[in-house]
């Protein structure tokens, strides 16, 4: 049996670290600029706590780890809006990348696939799309 | 050091409960061992309770995998497939250069075998 699936470039993968209590005020700040969807896990960090001494403890160790998929005409955006409610602009508070994504895929509705068709077909930019199959074996 | 320059790392998110079976299928059927995962928290944009914040949020699972950079094809579809990402809330999958990596192979082990 012939199946397919659908492959989206043009993405990219935001990768945010903050201290944990913060990922819901960023993910928050992320849907509104429009990500779709996020991913949160926790982790331990290091770095700028070592270096202030007793003011350190102002720092917490425990960090949560936010990662974003983002279609590359959105993402200035979204990695602008995440930026400022993350606060990051303030010493130890976290930091932000941006890694290129060779492709993603996901299941994507049929009417989203023709609504993304009708777009490239109007020349507007966005996330591209790409239809691959296999043989099913 | 032996490390390679050709690779691909290969990044599931999946629903709570598929990685496992998964590493344990690559295991078998394609005789991959360099599969980790480890656990978070999703949240999509289309919740019901979206107005009450960020959204419904569910256990996921991070997998994680290296792949030799002329397989990442082949092992991209099979993994989507193999994963049940073809599903809704089947989870999503993507694909990212690597630098650079080392080998990993796990040595043979006569007692295991028997």
């Amino acid at each position: 049996m012939q199946r397919e699936f659908t492959v989206l470039t043009d993405v990219s993968l935001i990768t945010c670290v903050v201290q944990r209590g913060k990922a819901e005020g960023v993910v928050q700040a992320a849907q509104d600029a429009g990500a779709q969807g996020a991913t949160i896990h926790y982790g331990q960090g290091s770095g700028v706590r070592e270096r202030l001494g007793l003011l350190g403890l102002a720092v917490d160790v425990e960090k949560e780890i936010i990662t974003i998929l983002c279609g590359d005409d959105q993402l200035d955006q979204v990695f602008e809006k995440m930026f400022v409610a993350a606060e990051l602009d303030l010493p130890g508070a976290g930091i932000m990348y941006v890694t290129q994504l060779d492709k993603a895929a996901t299941f994507v509705p049929k009417d989203i696939i023709e609504r993304i068709h009708q777009r490239d077909f109007q020349g507007r930019g966005g996330v591209g799309i790409d239809i691959a199959g296999d043989d099913g074996k | 050091m032996n490390a390679s320059a050709n690779a691909k790392l290969i990044t599931c998110i999946l629903p709570k409960g598929r990685a496992l079976a998964l590493q344990r299928t690559l295991l078998a059927e394609q005789q991959l061992v360099a599969g980790n995962f480890h656990f978070g928290r999703g949240v999509g944009r289309d919740s019901h309770i979206r107005d009450r914040g960020i959204g419904e949020q569910q256990e996921r699972e991070i997998f994680e995998l290296i792949v030799p950079a002329q397989k990442a094809d082949d092992l991209f579809e099979f993994i989507f497939f193999e994963a049940g990402m073809d599903e809704p809330h089947g989870g999503m999958i993507f694909i990212t250069d690597v630098k650079m990596s080392t080998e990993f192979s796990l040595p043979d082990v006569t007692w295991e075998a028997e």
